[in-house]
């Protein structure tokens, strides 16, 4: 594995004390960056005001429904992230389109799936409380949301565990999959199961929100337009820092084994090497390990 | 084709003779699924009268719980010795020692089965009034169990933390089987076999795609543990 | 206003406190993975 830059390119040279340095390309220009960063927070930032204030009070539900101008971006970016999530992963185990890029979008994608599932049901609670009384309903899409936060959950912890970059992508990816597939199974499992109950309609009823004014109209627009460029400037703010952490864990893993071979080098005079307890050396070398 | 079967069948008959001789399941597993059972009866309560009527979900809980146990058991056995190197380098196809690992968790499961739906039976007091649709059922769902496990399992084979990672693993996935299940079971034990008709056909669909996504990813992911 | 303002709070504040946060802790990361990597170069655009 090469550690010059970029990591796909050269052969790796000769050992020495101290290797050259990982250059992590920039995914895209500081400029663009900066447009999309301002773009988002005065897009959220639009969204809030909105919602909050240049919308008008409901007949039927109070104020209680302006969560909904959180509540409803945040719903369609947790299931566009698990998407992308998914599609980022065929994207990996494919050999001919495979790239780590593909691998930092899917983790990527998937963190801020968390944050914004986990935003969803609490967001959703928080609604349903006053409007309905209730915290929670078994409805198809509150569980099959809940489900999916914890198949997020679950390929993030598979994600923190060690192996090479590659391998982590490659078992990443098919339990991306295998949690993508679930998803549409999850929810038709439920709907069916809440038709079969006559009382699930009462609460059917009530969670359809009757969308009527303009002013709603434009600040919901705003808000899934915002919301989506901000998962979108986020996204790849998160894959510039997992390309970097994984440049610099190749690099630790380099400066180690340079380490190690230095110490062979001068020889198994008692010095005891201090990187993680590699294969020991050569035929003529007496067994040294740490 | 029939290599495939061939295969799976040595791979499974391996994990069952290993199995019979160490006896995990008969002497850990089982006990585990018992004590959920009668754990759960302190948690509701038998004097207020919820048992029978819960018992199906409570059963399913414990079979999952105890499912758990026999994937984690499964893929130990192969982490002694190097012998998932053996298993690698043995030349076998991947999609048949899915098959033939699952095949084996399965049996398992399904002995384990019988045994913890008899104690629920006598523990829960339950009515029973049917209980033809209840094969179908466990089978399915026992199939869909065992696939699921035995793909997580060899996902996580090899990684620290395992222990904790596959349950997080597997139970959101098992969701859909857990449900269908349940209802299935409660129709049949209702004496609403009809009923339960449409449920066993949800889990033999999960059955089928997680079947299908063993075979497909079991060898990449055997490569990569 | 009516009587459910305080839901709407406690909602409006999770959500830009959670994004709020991320963003936090995303630009933290970055600083710190840039001090430690070499200047990259700008992609061809």
């Amino acid at each position: 594995m090469s550690v010059q830059a970029p990591p796909s390119q050269a052969p790796r040279s000769a050992p020495s004390p101290s290797p050259a340095p990982v250059a992590v390309p920039r995914l895209v220009s500081r400029s663009v960056a900066r447009v999309f960063v301002v773009i988002s927070v005065v897009g959220v930032a639009a969204t809030f005001v909105m919602g909050l204030v240049v919308a008008p009070t409901d007949a039927e539900q109070g104020d209680a429904y302006r969560l909904l101008f959180v509540h409803v971006p945040s719903a369609w970016l947790a299931y566009l992230a698990f998407g992308v999530t998914a599609l980022a992963s065929a994207l990996y185990l494919v050999p001919r389109t495979r790239s780590p890029r593909w691998d930092h979008l899917a983790g990527a994608s998937a963190e801020l799936g968390v944050l914004f599932t986990g935003l969803v049901l609490a967001e959703g609670s928080l609604w349903g409380r006053p409007i309905w009384g209730a915290w929670w309903a078994w409805d198809a899409r509150l569980t099959t949301t809940a489900v999916m936060l914890f198949l997020y959950l679950g390929y993030l912890a598979l994600r923190r565990i060690g192996g090479s970059p590659h391998q982590r992508a490659m078992r990443s990816a098919i339990a991306a999959l295998i949690a993508f597939v679930d998803v549409p199974i999850v929810h038709f499992s439920v709907s069916w199961w809440t038709t079969l109950h006559q009382d699930g309609s009462v609460f059917n009823d009530k969670m359809q929100v009757h969308i009527h004014d303009a002013r709603m109209n434009a600040a919901l627009l705003v808000g899934v337009v915002a919301f989506t460029i901000a998962y979108a400037t986020l996204c790849v703010a998160r894959m510039q820092l997992l390309a970097m952490e994984d440049g610099l864990d190749e690099r630790e893993l380099q400066l180690a084994i340079d380490e190690r071979l230095a110490n062979r080098v001068t020889g198994p005079s008692g010095a005891t090497p201090s990187g993680p307890s590699a294969a020991s050396p050569g035929p003529t070398q007496p067994a040294v390990t740490a | 084709m029939n290599s495939l079967l061939s295969e799976a069948l040595l791979v499974a008959g391996k994990d069952l003779r290993i199995e019979a001789r160490a006896k995990v399941g008969l002497a850990q597993i089982l006990p585990f699924g018992a004590l959920v059972l009668l754990l759960f009866a302190f948690a509701l309560d038998p004097h207020r009268g919820l048992l029978p009527t819960v018992a199906p979900g409570l059963f399913w809980i414990a079979v999952l719980l105890a499912s758990i146990l026999a994937v984690g058991r499964s893929f130990a056995i192969e982490s002694e010795h190097n012998a998932r190197d053996g298993l690698r380098l043995a030349g076998l196809d991947g999609a048949a020692i899915f098959l033939g690992k699952a095949a084996a968790i399965a049996l398992e499961l399904l002995a384990l089965e019988v045994l913890l739906l008899i104690g629920t039976f006598v523990l829960y007091d339950v009515s029973v009034r049917g209980m033809v649709a209840l094969v179908p059922t466990a089978l399915a769902a026992t199939c869909g169990i065992a696939a699921t496990g035995t793909v997580y399992g060899i996902l996580a084979a090899g990684l620290r933390m395992r222990e904790t990672l596959v349950p997080l693993l597997v139970l959101p996935i098992s969701a859909p089987v857990m449900l269908g299940a349940t209802r299935a079971f409660e129709a049949a034990l209702d004496g609403n076999t009809s009923e339960a008709w449409p449920w066993v056909q949800l889990l033999v669909v999960f059955a089928a795609v997680y079947l299908t996504v063993g075979v497909l990813a079991f060898g990449p992911l055997l490569e990569e543990a | 206003m009516d009587s459910n303002w305080p839901y709407v709070a406690v909602g409006y504040t999770l959500a830009a406190g959670s994004l709020g946060g991320y963003v936090t802790w995303l630009v933290r990361k970055l600083r710190r993975a840039e001090r430690s990597l070499p200047p990259v170069q700008e992609p061809p655009r």
